[in-house]
C-alpha cells in the first residue's frame, strides 16, 4: 500500500488525494432495502478543508466512514492516493488508517486508562511509526500544538471535554497522516472550546493537512474552503467558500466539481 | 406468541441473543452442580453396595499370624473359649512365579484352607472356571490379574511356573477365579492371591499346618477393644502352647480394610465438590452483574416508561432462576454419570461389585435445590444494585470510560509503574484494564487462585508422601531381604554369599515380636524387635532421645516413637518388662529414634537378643546390600541370592528388593494422586470456565475501545495481544495468590491425608515442581480462556464497534 506524500499540497492539475467512484450503499433493514448512499461521485485534492453538512440522516457520517475504511460500500471504489481501500481486509485496513489518516470522533474517545500523552503515543506504538525513544517528546510536541502539554500526565476524566478534544487531535496527528477526517468534532462542545478546536484545524490546514469535516454548524462550515451537502444519501450541493479567516497561500481557489442537480 | 407479556419476551430474547454468554454461565453452574450429584452420587452407591457385600462374607474380627505353625487342636481350644463364635484356620504362603510369557520371578500370595465348602468365616465368592481348587491347580484372586502383579497376560487355563520356599518348582495351572473382599486389594499388596488346597500345598513340599487364624468374637462384635482383649487373649493361649504369635491384625470390625483409602478420597472429593460448586456461584455473580451492566440504558428506559424497581428486578430473577433450570438439565445427567463412573473406579480400586446406577432421588433433590438457589442467591446483590440505577444516570452513559479508572491508589500506582519498568503503551494498556473492573477481576482471581491452591498442594502431598517412604525406606540401608522358613547359623548365612559378585555387605539380624507388660499388669500392642549386630551399616536411625545401642549393651533396648504412642510413661531410662517368646524380662531403654510408617519397633543387639530367643548365633532373615543399587541391578541380584541361598539348601520363604517395595507403594500413591489430580483439573476448568466469562465480558464492555484502537490503526494482532496479555496477567496473578497460600495450605493438606491414609504425619516437603507446572499449565489455560473473547475483540469491525450500545 502505498502512503500519501506527507504534507504535500496537492500538485495544480495532479490526481486528486481522495477519490469515490459511483459508491453505493445501502442496509438491509426489516422494512426492505435501505439505501444510505446512492450513486456518489467526489474527488478531494490534497490541502483542502472540506466540511460536510447536510440534514440528520442525509449520510454524513455514512460517507466519511467510506473514506475512513470504517464502512464499506455495497459497490463502487474509493482510492485514496494510489491505494483502493475498498479492496482492503479488515487488518490492513486498520494499519494503513492508522499511518495514513487521523480519526477524530463526537465524543473524544481516549482511552481511558491512559493518560493524555499516552493515549497520544499509541498510535505510534500501533503502528511502529517513530523511534521508540522519540515517541514521548514527539507527543508532548503534539500537546504542545494543542496547547495541552501542562496536562499531558492526567487522565482523560481529570479534563473538560474541549481539552479532551484537543488531545484527542494531539493524537490523530501522532503518526503526521496528510488526511483527518473528524465527524461533528465540535457538536459535543460550547462554543468557545469548538472555536479553539475549529482553530486548530485551520492551523493543520495551513501545515498542508487535508481535513474532512462532518458538521451541523453552518458558521463553522462557512469557514472552511468547500462546503458538501448531502440529502437523502446524494450530493446536493457542492460549493468553494471564500472564507475570511483562511489564507490561501497559493492563490489558487479549490477544484470545484460540478454540482449535481438530485434526481427527484 | 401474544400470550407471552413483551417482558418476558424480553428475558427470553437476552438468553437467546448471548448464546455465548448464556453457554458460559449454565456450563459454569452445571460443573458445580454436577461435581455435587457426582460425590454424592458416588457415595450414596459405595454406601449400599460394599457395606452389604462385606458383611456378607462374614469378615473375621481379627486374623493372627504366627511363625511356626499349629494344628486342628489348636482351633478347637481357641474356638471353645467363650468369648470366641467361631474359628478357622488356613495356611499362607510366599509363593514365587514366573508366568508363561516372563522371565522374571514375582511373588504371590497362597492361601490353603481346609475345606473350600465349608468356609464360614471370610467366605470365598465363585466367580469364573472351576470350584473349589481341583488337586495341583490354583485359583486366583479376580483382582490379581493385573500387569503390575506380572499376571497381565494371562488368564484361566494358563500355567504358571511356581517355586515353593524349599525350593520346589511346579507347573500349576489356573483353574478359576474367585472373589475374595476379606483382603486388602491386590494392587495394594503388591502380590497376586491365590488359592489352593492342603493336597496341594504338600506337593509343593509345604507341611499341612496352620500359620494363620481367623475368628469372629461372639459378642461386642463392632467393639474394637473387646476384639483386640480377645484377640490378646487367644495369643497368650497359643503362645503358651508354643506357638509364636508375629501379630494379629484387627481392622475397624464391619470396615472394608482399605476403607481408611476410601475415606481419605471421599475427604477430598466432598471438599472439591463444595469448592467447584461455591467457584461456580463466582462466576454466576461475575456475569449476572455483567449482564446488568449492559443494561443499565435499557434498565434506565424501562424505568422512564413506567417499570417499577420490583418488576425489573422480578425478570432478572426469573432470568438466573431459568439460568438455574438449563444447568440442572446439564448436571442432572452428568452427575449421575459421573457419580457412577465414581463408583465404578471405586469398586474397580476396592474391589466390590456395584449394582443399581441410577440417578438416586437425594441427590437430584439436593442438586435441584442448588441450581435454583445458587443463581438466585448470586444474582440477588447485582440485581439489588442494577435496578436501583435512575433514568437520568443510566441515559448519561456514553463514551469510554466504563470501570473508572485512575481513582483509587492501585491505578495510582500501576499508572506510576511505567516510570520503574518502561513499556509500550499497549502493554500498559494489557495491564491497567486488568484492574478496571475491581469486584469481578477479584471473583476471578478467587476462583483461579484456589483452583492454584488446589494444585499445588495435591503435587505437595504427593512429593510429601514420596519423601515420607524414602524416608522409611532410607531408614533401612538394604537392598535385598532373603527371609528363610527357619533360622540359620549365622556364618552359613553370611558365608553362601562369599562366590556371589557385586554383593557390598550381608547382615544376619535377628527378628521377632514382643508386648510390654505394663505395671498394671496389662498387655501391650505386639511391638517388632530387630536385632541388628552392633557394627551394623544398615540402620540409619535418627535418634531423637537419649543414645543408639553400644556393643556391650545386654538388655539395652532403644523404642521408636511409635512404640511410644500408647505407653505415655516410658521414657529414656525406664525399666520395661517385655514379653518376647513367652520369656518375660527386663530391659532398659537407653534411646528414642524416629518411627516412619513401619509401626512400633524396639532394637535390641544380636548376641542378647538371641541369647533371650534361644536362637545364638542363628538367625532368620539375611540382608544384602550391592554395588549397583539400580532397580535393574536389584532385581537381578536378588534373584542370584536367592538361588544361592536355594542351591545351599536354605529354605527360602520370601525374597524382596527395596525396589519392588518402592514400586508396590509407589502404585498406591499414585493411584490417589492421578485422582487428587483430575480433581484438581475439573477446578481448573472451572477457573478458566470463569477466567473466559470474564476476559467475554471484558471484551464487550470495552468494544467502542476495541473500535477506537482499530480507528487509529490497531492491527487485528495488536487487539489480540491487548486482551491475551490480559488474560495471561490473570493467570499469572493467580498463581502467585495461589502459590503463597499453597505455602501454609499444603502442609495443612499433607497432614490431613497423611493422617487418614497412614494413620502417621508423614514428612512434608512443598512441591516447588509442582508450582512450576501449574504455572505453566495456568497460562495455558488462561491463553486458551482469552483467546476466544481476544479473537472475537480483533475481529469486530470499527463499524460496528461504534454503533455498539
Ligand atoms: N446499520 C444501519 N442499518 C440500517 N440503516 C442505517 C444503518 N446505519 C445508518 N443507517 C441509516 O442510514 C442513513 C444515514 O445515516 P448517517 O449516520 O450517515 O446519517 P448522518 O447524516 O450522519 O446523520 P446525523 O447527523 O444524525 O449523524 C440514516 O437514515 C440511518 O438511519
Ligand atoms: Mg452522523
Amino acid at each position: 500500500m502505498s502512503e500519501i506524500a506527507a504534507n504535500g499540497r496537492r500538485a495544480s492539475g495532479g490526481p486528486p488525494l481522495i477519490r469515490l467512484e459511483r459508491i453505493l450503499k445501502s442496509y438491509q433493514t426489516p422494512a426492505g432495502e435501505f439505501i444510505a448512499l446512492r450513486d456518489v461521485d467526489l474527488s478531494i485534492g490534497a490541502g483542502e478543508f472540506v466540511a460536510v453538512v447536510g440534514k440528520s440522516g442525509s449520510g454524513k457520517s455514512t460517507l466519511i466512514n467510506m473514506i475512513t475504511g470504517i464502512d464499506r460500500p455495497t459497490d463502487g471504489e474509493i482510492y485514496i492516493a494510489d491505494t483502493a481501500i475498498h479492496k482492503l481486509a479488515e487488518g490492513p485496513m486498520a494499519e494503513w488508517r492508522g499511518r495514513n489518516i487521523g480519526v477524530i470522533f463526537q465524543f473524544f474517545q481516549l482511552l481511558p486508562m491512559l493518560s493524555c500523552i499516552e493515549n497520544v503515543m499509541l498510535p505510534m506504538d500501533f503502528c511502529d511509526m517513530f523511534k521508540p525513544s522519540e515517541r514521548e517528546a514527539r507527543a508532548l510536541d503534539l500537546l504542545h500544538q494543542v496547547d495541552m502539554a501542562s496536562e499531558a500526565n492526567k487522565l482523560p476524566s481529570e479534563i473538560s471535554g474541549g481539552q479532551q478534544q484537543r488531545v484527542a487531535i494531539a493524537r490523530a496527528m501522532a503518526n503526521d497522516p496528510p488526511l483527518i477526517v473528524a465527524d461533528e468534532p465540535t457538536g459535543n462542545l460550547d462554543t468557545r472550546s469548538a472555536d479553539s478546536v475549529f482553530k486548530l484545524f485551520e492551523d493543520l490546514v495551513r501545515q498542508g493537512k487535508t481535513i474532512l469535516m462532518v458538521t451541523h454548524d453552518e458558521e463553522l462550515a462557512e469557514r472552511t474552503s468547500r462546503r458538501i451537502t448531502l440529502a437523502d444519501g446524494e450530493i446536493v450541493g457542492d460549493h468553494a467558500v471564500h472564507p475570511q479567516g483562511l489564507p490561501q497561500e497559493t492563490g489558487e481557489p479549490p477544484r470545484v466539481p460540478a454540482t449535481r442537480i438530485p434526481a427527484t | 406468541m401474544s400470550w407471552v407479556a413483551p417482558r418476558w419476551l424480553k428475558v427470553f430474547r437476552d438468553l437467546w441473543s448471548n448464546k455465548t454468554r448464556t453457554i458460559l454461565v449454565l456450563l459454569s453452574i452445571a460443573v458445580g452442580v454436577s461435581a455435587i450429584g457426582m460425590v454424592m452420587g458416588a457415595q450414596i452407591i459405595v454406601d449400599r453396595n460394599l457395606p452389604e457385600a462385606y458383611t456378607a462374607i462374614n469378615p473375621a474380627s481379627a486374623t493372627i499370624y504366627t511363625f511356626n505353625t499349629f494344628d486342628d487342636r489348636m482351633v478347637e481350644a481357641v474356638e471353645a473359649l467363650s468369648q470366641v463364635a467361631e474359628a478357622e484356620a488356613r495356611r499362607s504362603v510366599n509363593l514365587r512365579f514366573r508366568s508363561p510369557n516372563s522371565d522374571e520371578w514375582r511373588n504371590l500370595t497362597v492361601t490353603a484352607i481346609p475345606d473350600y465348602e465349608d468356609i464360614t468365616i471370610n467366605k470365598l465368592k465363585p466367580e469364573d472356571g472351576a470350584y473349589p481348587p481341583p488337586p495341583r491347580e490354583l485359583l486366583l484372586e479376580r483382582a490379581s490379574f493385573g500387569a503390575s502383579l506380572g499376571l497381565g497376560d494371562v488368564g484361566i487355563g494358563d500355567t504358571l511356573l511356581v517355586e515353593s520356599p524349599s525350593g520346589k518348582q511346579r507347573t500349576m495351572r489356573i483353574a478359576g477365579s474367585v472373589h475374595d473382599m476379606s483382603q486388602l486389594p491386590a494392587f495394594m499388596n503388591g502380590a497376586g492371591y491365590g488359592y489352593i488346597d492342603f493336597e496341594t500345598l504338600a506337593w509343593l513340599d509345604e507341611p499341612r499346618d496352620y500359620n494363620q487364624l481367623v475368628f469372629v468374637v461372639s459378642e461386642n462384635k463392632s467393639d474394637m477393644d473387646h476384639i483386640n482383649d480377645v484377640a490378646k487373649l487367644i495369643e497368650k493361649r497359643m503362645e503358651s502352647s508354643g506357638v509364636n504369635v508375629l501379630f494379629a491384625l484387627v481392622f475397624t470390625p464391619g470396615e472394608h480394610p482399605a476403607q481408611n483409602f476410601l475415606d481419605a478420597f471421599s475427604l477430598i472429593l466432598g471438599g472439591i465438590g463444595v469448592l467447584a460448586l461455591g467457584l461456580s456461584g463466582f462466576l454466576i455473580v461475575n456475569t449476572l452483574s455483567a449482564i446488568l451492566t449492559q443494561h443499565v440504558r435499557q434498565i434506565g428506559i424501562m424505568k422512564a416508561i413506567g417499570a417499577r424497581a420490583g418488576q425489573i428486578s422480578v425478570m432478572y430473577l426469573v432470568m438466573s432462576l431459568l439460568f438455574g433450570i438449563l444447568a440442572l438439565m446439564i448436571a442432572i445427567p452428568l452427575g449421575s454419570l459421573g457419580a457412577a463412573g465414581l463408583a465404578y473406579i471405586f469398586s474397580g480400586m476396592l474391589n466390590f461389585d456395584v449394582e443399581g446406577l441410577r440417578p438416586e432421588p437425594q441427590v437430584v433433590i439436593v442438586q435441584s435445590v442448588i441450581a435454583i438457589a445458587a443463581p438466585l442467591l448470586a444474582a440477588f446483590w447485582p440485581i439489588l444494585r442494577g435496578v436501583r440505577v435512575t433514568v437520568r444516570e443510566a441515559i448519561s452513559e456514553i463514551g469510554l470510560g466504563k470501570g473508572h479508572f485512575g481513582h483509587s491508589l492501585l491505578d495510582r500506582i500501576l499508572v506510576g509503574l511505567r516510570r520503574i519498568a518502561p513499556m509500550g503503551r499497549p502493554m500498559q494498556i494489557s495491564i491497567r484494564n486488568t484492574f478496571r473492573r475491581k469486584a469481578r477481576l477479584s471473583l476471578t482471581l478467587i476462583t483461579l487462585s484456589l483452583a492454584s491452591v488446589i494444585f499445588i498442594a495435591i503435587f505437595s502431598i504427593r512429593a510429601s508422601l514420596q519423601q515420607t517412604m524414602d524416608d522409611a525406606l532410607s531408614f533401612f540401608d538394604y537392598d535385598v531381604q532373603v527371609v528363610f522358613s527357619r533360622a540359620y547359623r549365622t556364618d552359613r548365612i553370611t558365608q553362601q554369599l562369599d562366590n556371589v559378585s557385586g554383593v557390598d555387605a550381608v547382615e544376619t539380624w535377628g527378628f521377632g515380636t514382643a508386648r510390654r507388660i505394663r505395671p498394671d499388669n496389662s498387655e501391650s500392642e505386639a511391638i517388632i524387635v530387630y536385632a541388628p549386630e552392633p557394627d551394623t551399616t544398615m540402620l540409619h536411625p535418627i535418634i531423637v532421645e537419649g543414645r543408639w545401642l553400644d556393643p556391650d549393651d545386654a538388655n539395652a533396648i532403644v523404642l521408636n516413637t511409635d512404640a511410644l504412642r500408647d505407653e505415655a510413661d516410658v521414657g529414656v531410662g525406664s525399666v520395661i518388662t517385655l514379653n518376647i517368646n513367652g520369656k518375660e524380662m527386663d530391659w532398659v531403654v537407653v534411646g528414642i529414634v524416629r518411627g516412619i510408617l513401619t509401626g512400633a519397633n524396639a532394637f535390641a543387639n544380636f548376641s542378647h537378643f538371641a541369647y533371650v530367643t534361644n536362637e545364638v548365633d542363628r538367625a532368620q532373615v539375611s540382608l544384602v546390600r550391592l554395588d549397583d543399587r539400580s532397580s535393574a541391578s536389584q532385581l537381578a541380584k536378588g534373584q542370584e541370592i536367592e538361588q544361592a541361598y536355594r542351591n545351599g539348601g536354605f529354605r527360602v520363604d520370601q525374597m524382596g528388593t527395596i525396589d519392588q517395595l518402592r514400586t508396590t507403594i509407589n502404585t498406591i500413591f499414585d493411584v490417589l494422586i492421578a485422582f487428587l489430580l483430575s480433581m484438581a483439573l475439573l477446578l481448573g476448568v472451572v477457573g478458566g470456565l470463569g477466567l473466559m466469562g470474564t476476559m467475554s465480558i471484558n471484551v464487550m464492555e470495552r468494544t467502542r475501545e476495541i473500535g477506537v484502537m482499530r480507528a487509529i490503526g490497531a492491527s487485528n494482532n495488536s487487539v489480540l495481544r491487548i486482551v491475551l496479555v490480559e488474560g495471561l496477567i490473570i493467570g499469572l496473578i493467580s498463581w502467585a495468590i495461589g502459590g503463597l497460600i499453597a505455602l501454609p495450605a499444603s502442609r495443612f493438606l499433607t497432614m490431613t491425608v497423611g493422617m487418614v491414609l497412614l494413620q502417621a504425619a508423614p514428612s512434608y516437603i512443598f512441591s516447588v515442581g509442582g508450582a512450576i507446572l501449574w504455572l505453566i499449565i495456568v497460562l495455558a489455560l488462561a491463553f486458551m480462556a482469552s483467546y476466544l473473547p481476544a479473537r472475537h475483540a480483533s475481529q469486530l469491525t470499527v463499524r460496528e464497534v461504534l454503533s455498539y450500545e
